[in-house]
């Protein structure tokens, strides 16, 4: 009696102590059944790790970068951008990149946080990560002959839908679901260095694909892979100069693999786009952490659903190809297009518009915007314009933006060419009302104008129209003044 | 008194991600994570050494099989052998079958992780039990960044042991048990250290309550393969013991 009275005790105070812990978490907790499960058992597990180690062991180290990044994120909002950008990415690249974990990671135990915050969305990405390291496996295993691997592949993929509540759509997805959004670009405008160097993971996670799959001898497969992983690290020097500018697409680094199991490169590149997207939910400061798992579960769906933001399989191969694979990092095998270049469809078609300059005797040099220039016009004009760190290419000019954030999360970016007739290049395939190529469709976070003056084009994205009207008037051409 | 060493046996739940701690790999309280689902986990010959203060020496080897059967549910079996070496006896010989199944509730998010167990310890072997016993188990675990708890509180259902001969005292299988580990995680080492204290009420008559702390350490030594060791004390009752443990642990995925 008298122990069954302990008993109680204990398991009340039991029960009080979980009471208690429930009772003061955020009002927005949610009951998850999501659940773990084994990779598919078969002869070729672990082959990658046997037979390519030192890519292998890469992969190890990936895992921590983007725990890192999602905890950091979740649980250090204001952080400083070096928090990020200088001592994770020092530590990742000069010291866990240099010298990877042995055995994959727990990544529990680093994103703490954000493992708890969604659960679901982190049994979607460790699914997925499965079906990535399996489909390594079964190229990696040199018993297997190419009709064999296809047929185990094929049912790495049937083993993979299985799990529907986490399985991501083999359907492609258009770039709505990544760029579209109130959130989108949050991440990588605050942290292009980091960005950088998840979208350089990206690439090589997809890009050793192509040697595994291309080469015909296991020799010319461990010589592809080596190549494929130098030229990964040759990405990460200089940063973020030689990283991809633009998130890596399967069809575009992997083509003989899209080629070949276009469902499984499409199931990686929806993959990528929701690591991105999440980040972008994760960094966007105007999404608060009380809805944070809110819109991330609701881009998860997204992701996973064959109907939101669908495209068809010649439009995502037409994308990969239209985006430039020298912005994604160049090609994995074959002949190096230098990792960072822009393609050329993106090239700047510089010194076309020279009529600008008709009928001038002498060819005195117009007076130039600069940065300078411009921020001190917005300073006299009382407009408070706060730098923001530097992006990769814009989404429809050839040159980057330098950004600034105005008043009320506002934005302006300004575009600054060496005259003012690579300005006008750019410029003239504009629709300038829109701000946008005329077939491209484009969702602002708020009302986009378009400034243009000599070598000068400032896009300021506002719903204030008087402070458009002050943007405006502090930046009168430089001849009006 | 060798009737009672399947009483002594220590429960183990088998689990190969070192950062998921089971039953006895390699402490006594533990998480409310299952073996994945499709998964199967080979415990194959975990051991267990205690010296008490009589000079007694046991050794117990635990091996078992745990399988993800439904999602978040595993099912174990284990057949644990013991060896009794005491100043006037001993004597080797199966001490029981274990089945035990672990269900777990939810994933953790904000709120803790908590689960279910059940286990059957069947009277068999040489060294068995004389009756059945039945435990059930409630389980918590609560992750924050600077560590993991789990609370434990079970009870079993069974006969009391009555018999006044016996010496041994200190029984694993106890009437109730509550108790806490705490886990430090070292994520870039993929390696856990753990502490522990629990209380428990031995399920012979008449003993008292029996206080124990013990601490471990789980290491990932490849993707399938995990390694665990432990040290314990039993701070108060009639069988004060210090023990040791050390088990390993590999998975395979079920084979269809």
């Amino acid at each position: 009696m008298v122990t069954l009275m302990s008993l109680r005790r204990q398991l009340t105070a039991l029960m009080a102590l979980g009471a208690l812990h429930v009772a003061s978490s955020p009002a927005d907790a949610q009951w998850s059944t999501t659940h773990e499960q084994f990779y598919r058992q078969a002869s070729h597990n672990w082959q990658f790790r046997r037979n390519y180690p030192a890519a292998d062991r890469l992969f190890n180290a990936f895992d921590y970068g983007h725990a890192i990044l999602y905890e950091t994120l979740l649980t250090a909002p204001a952080a400083p951008v070096s928090r990020l950008e200088q001592q994770e990415y020092d530590f990742i690249t000069g010291r866990l990149l240099v010298k990877p974990p042995r055995v994959p990671l727990e990544e529990s135990a680093i994103e703490v946080e954000y493992a708890k915050l969604v659960p679901e969305a982190k049994q979607m990405f460790d699914w997925a990560h499965l079906l990535h390291r399996q489909v390594y496996d079964v190229w990696a295993d040199e018993r297997l002959t190419p009709t064999e691997k296809d047929a185990e592949v094929q049912r790495l993929l049937r083993y993979y839908r299985s799990r529907r509540d986490v399985a991501f759509s083999s359907k492609p997805k258009d770039m709505d679901l990544m760029e579209g959004q109130p959130y989108s670009l949050a991440f990588r405008r605050r942290y292009p260095k980091f960005n950088g160097l998840i979208w350089a993971y990206h690439w090589l996670q997809v890009g050793l694909y192509e040697p595994l799959v291309t080469a015909q001898t296991r020799e010319a497969r461990q010589a592809g892979v080596t190549e494929a992983v130098a030229r990964f690290r040759a990405m990460l020097e200089q940063p973020p100069s030689r990283m991809p500018k633009v998130m890596p697409m399967t069809a575009a680094i992997a083509p003989e693999f899209s080629r070949r199991y276009p469902e499984v490169a499409i199931i990686f590149d929806n993959l990528h786009s929701m690591h991105d997207v999440i980040s972008d939910v994760l960094a966007d400061t105007t999404v608060p952490r009380s809805r944070k798992r809110a819109e991330i579960l609701v881009a998860a769906r997204r992701y996973r659903d064959d109907t939101t933001s669908v495209m068809t399989v010649a439009e995502w191969q037409s994308m990969a190809v239209s985006m430039g694979i020298g912005q994604m990092g160049g090609p994995s095998v074959g002949a190096r297009q230098p990792a960072g270049q822009p393609a050329a469809s993106a090239t700047p078609n510089a010194g076309v518009d020279h009529t600008s300059h008709a009928g001038h005797t002498m060819p005195a040099q117009p007076p130039l915007w600069s940065a300078e220039l411009v921020e001190q016009r917005l300073r006299d004009a009382g407009i408070a314009a706060r730098p923001l760190p530097p992006t990769g290419p814009h989404i429809f000019m050839s040159i980057p933006a330098r950004s600034y954030e105005l008043a009320e999360g506002d934005e302006l970016q300004l575009f600054l060419y060496p005259d003012s007739a690579a300005r006008g290049a750019d410029t003239r395939k504009l629709d300038i009302d829109r701000v946008a190529p005329p077939n491209m469709m484009i969702k602002w976070r708020a009302q986009p104008s378009m400034i243009i003056d000599g070598n000068l084009a400032v896009i300021v994205i506002t719903n204030d129209e008087a402070r458009r009207q002050r943007v405006r008037d502090a930046l009168v051409p430089l001849g009006g003044r | 008194m060798l009737m009672l060493v399947s009483l002594l046996v220590p429960p183990a739940r088998a689990q190969t991600d070192y950062y998921n701690t089971s039953a006895g790999r390699p402490l006594r309280i533990e998480d409310a994570s299952p073996v994945e689902y499709r998964g199967v986990e080979l415990d194959l010959a975990p051991v267990r050494w205690e010296k008490s203060r009589d000079a007694a020496n046991r050794w117990f080897l635990h091996p078992e099989v745990a399988v993800g059967v439904f999602p978040r549910t595993q099912l174990q079996i284990g057949v644990p052998v013991a060896l009794v070496d005491e100043r006037s006896s001993s004597a080797t010989g199966v001490s029981g079958i274990e089945i035990s199944a672990l269900h777990a509730l939810n994933a953790e998010t904000s709120i803790p992780a908590l689960a279910l167990a059940a286990e059957l310890m069947l009277p068999v072997g040489a060294l068995g039990a004389e009756a059945t016993y039945g435990t059930v188990k409630a389980i918590m675990t609560r992750t924050l960044r600077a560590a993991r708890i789990h609370a434990n509180a079970q009870v079993t259902l069974g006969p009391t042991v009555r018999d006044l001969e016996v010496n041994v005292g200190g029984l694993d299988v106890s009437r109730w048990l509550a108790g806490v580990a705490i886990d430090r995680t070292f994520p870039l080492r993929s390696f856990l250290l753990s502490v522990e204290s629990f209380v428990e009420q031995p399920i012979r008559d008449g003993s008292t309550l029996e206080w124990n702390a013990g601490a471990g350490a789980r290491v990932q030594l490849a993707p399938r393969w995990a390694l665990d060791g432990g040290v314990g004390r039993r701070l108060t009752g009639d069988d004060q013991v210090w023990y040791v443990t050390l088990g390993s642990a590999y998975a395979v995925g079920l084979p269809w």
